[in-house]
């Protein structure tokens, strides 16, 4: 495996903020997937919390008190930003159906493509990283159990029961559709 | 070792995933080939590993880098321009330099900049220097040429090796220190022509590359040039 985060932040805060690019390269994929799954991607919602999640993630990178855990540390990042962008969405739709008087708006905008990216976002908080470094961020079984530091056979565990939660999840959506 | 659905279902996954060892493996492939439940089952594990895969590879071409590097380039001198207008400063304002030739352009000159920063405050000296120092301090304006010779690995992403310099310095009282720096590209064998201005009364160290079309500005703050006289050990 190349570089571990630990590194690339360290090189960020000794003055090279350049290397920050090695860690967008690593988790972008994941953070599209973690965030479309919160927010779709209509008018690119989802690539526009990216980045401002890396960004954020980038200047508050002295405030990170265990590089190792880099990866948990800006998904938490990227929920809040999800939330703050939710909230603005949920004002802006407001302030359109006062004007308008229209018929309701839409309860929900995630497109059908990133209905997989939704499960993925409702699983509980272990399971999801584990898909999302695997599937997204492209990481071997292996590779997950050191990033994550957990033996191999808990990622193997892990990764089974988030199948399972993943394939009852899509049925619940797809019932949903249907009816 | 026979194995029966609920065993086998168990390690399903970790069977697609292919880290079974080879006697699980066989014991699985067995079962498989008897059940048609299990295999239904496997089936159903496959597809979904695939969008997965499929998915993941699709948001792995899109290119996040250029926007969110830009931002944070932008972000950063925005900052730097409102720690400079409260007066806060930073210790040494802090150049994103994009390419290694510009590094360690700027590292020599640095370093060269704070030797000349030393000698123009005009205290810095060692015994067999005070001499001259008194003497120079007398006039207004003097030039010097200088050669050095650094060795070992200067920069990251950078050859180990040796790296010629040749200054040529004019340092006034007046009006700062300006310097011609002559060097060798150690990658690609081209000369390198740097000119370096400090200028005292602004606090503020120029720096122009003109072959590659790049200048660097560095500010300094009051505790650094303090630190950098107190570093002199004048023993006068």
């Amino acid at each position: 495996m190349p570089e571990t985060d630990k590194y690339y932040v360290e090189r960020c805060l000794d003055g090279h903020p350049d290397d920050f690019r090695h860690i967008v390269r690593r988790y972008q994929a994941v953070l599209l997937a973690h965030l479309a799954g919160k927010l779709g991607n209509k008018d690119l919602a989802a690539e526009e919390a990216a980045q401002e999640a890396l960004v954020r993630a980038y200047f508050n990178m002295s405030n990170l008190k265990k590089p190792d855990a880099f990866f948990s540390w800006l998904l938490g990042i990227a929920d809040r930003v999800a939330k703050e962008h939710q909230r603005k969405e949920r004002i802006r739709r407001q302030r359109q159906i006062v004007r308008s008087f229209s018929q309701d708006a839409p309860a929900t905008e995630l497109s059908q493509d990133y209905a997989l990216e939704a499960a993925i976002a409702g699983l509980p908080d272990a399971y999801r990283k584990v898909i999302l470094l695997r599937y997204y961020g492209e990481h071997s079984c292996n590779q997950v159990a050191e990033r994550l530091d957990m033996p191999l056979g808990t990622v193997t565990k892990t990764l089974s029961r988030a199948y399972a939660m993943l394939r009852k999840s899509l049925q619940q959506q797809t019932e949903v559709d249907e009816v | 070792m026979k194995m029966n659905c609920a065993e086998c279902k168990e390690i399903l996954v970790a069977y697609i995933e292919g880290l079974l060892d080879r006697s699980q493996k066989q014991a699985v492939i067995e079962h498989l080939n008897l059940c048609s439940n299990c295999q239904a089952e496997l089936k159903e594990l496959e597809d979904l590993r695939d969008l997965l895969t499929k998915n993941g590879s699709t948001l792995a071409e899109s290119d996040l880098e250029s926007n969110v590097m830009n931002k944070i380039m932008r972000e950063q001198n925005a900052m730097l321009k409102a720690a400079g207008r409260t007066g806060k400063g930073l210790k040494i304002r802090r150049i994103i330099m994009k390419s290694p030739i510009v590094k360690l352009a700027a590292a020599a000159v640095i370093i060269i900049g704070i030797i000349a920063a030393i000698n123009y405050t005009g205290t810095a000296s060692s015994v067999a220097l005070a001499d001259v120092l008194e003497r120079i301090e007398q006039v207004q304006a003097f030039m010097y040429r200088m050669k050095m010779k650094m060795t070992g690995n200067m920069m990251p992403n950078m050859p180990t090796g040796e790296q010629e310099m040749e200054t040529t310095v004019i340092i006034s009282n007046e009006f700062g220190v300006k310097m011609d720096i002559q060097m060798t590209n150690p990658v690609n064998g081209r000369d390198i022509t740097q000119q370096m201005y400090f200028i005292p009364a602004q606090k503020t160290m120029l720096t122009v590359i003109p072959e590659q079309k790049k200048y660097m500005r560095m500010e300094f703050d009051e505790d650094l040039l303090e630190r950098l006289r107190k570093q002199n050990n004048d023993p006068r």
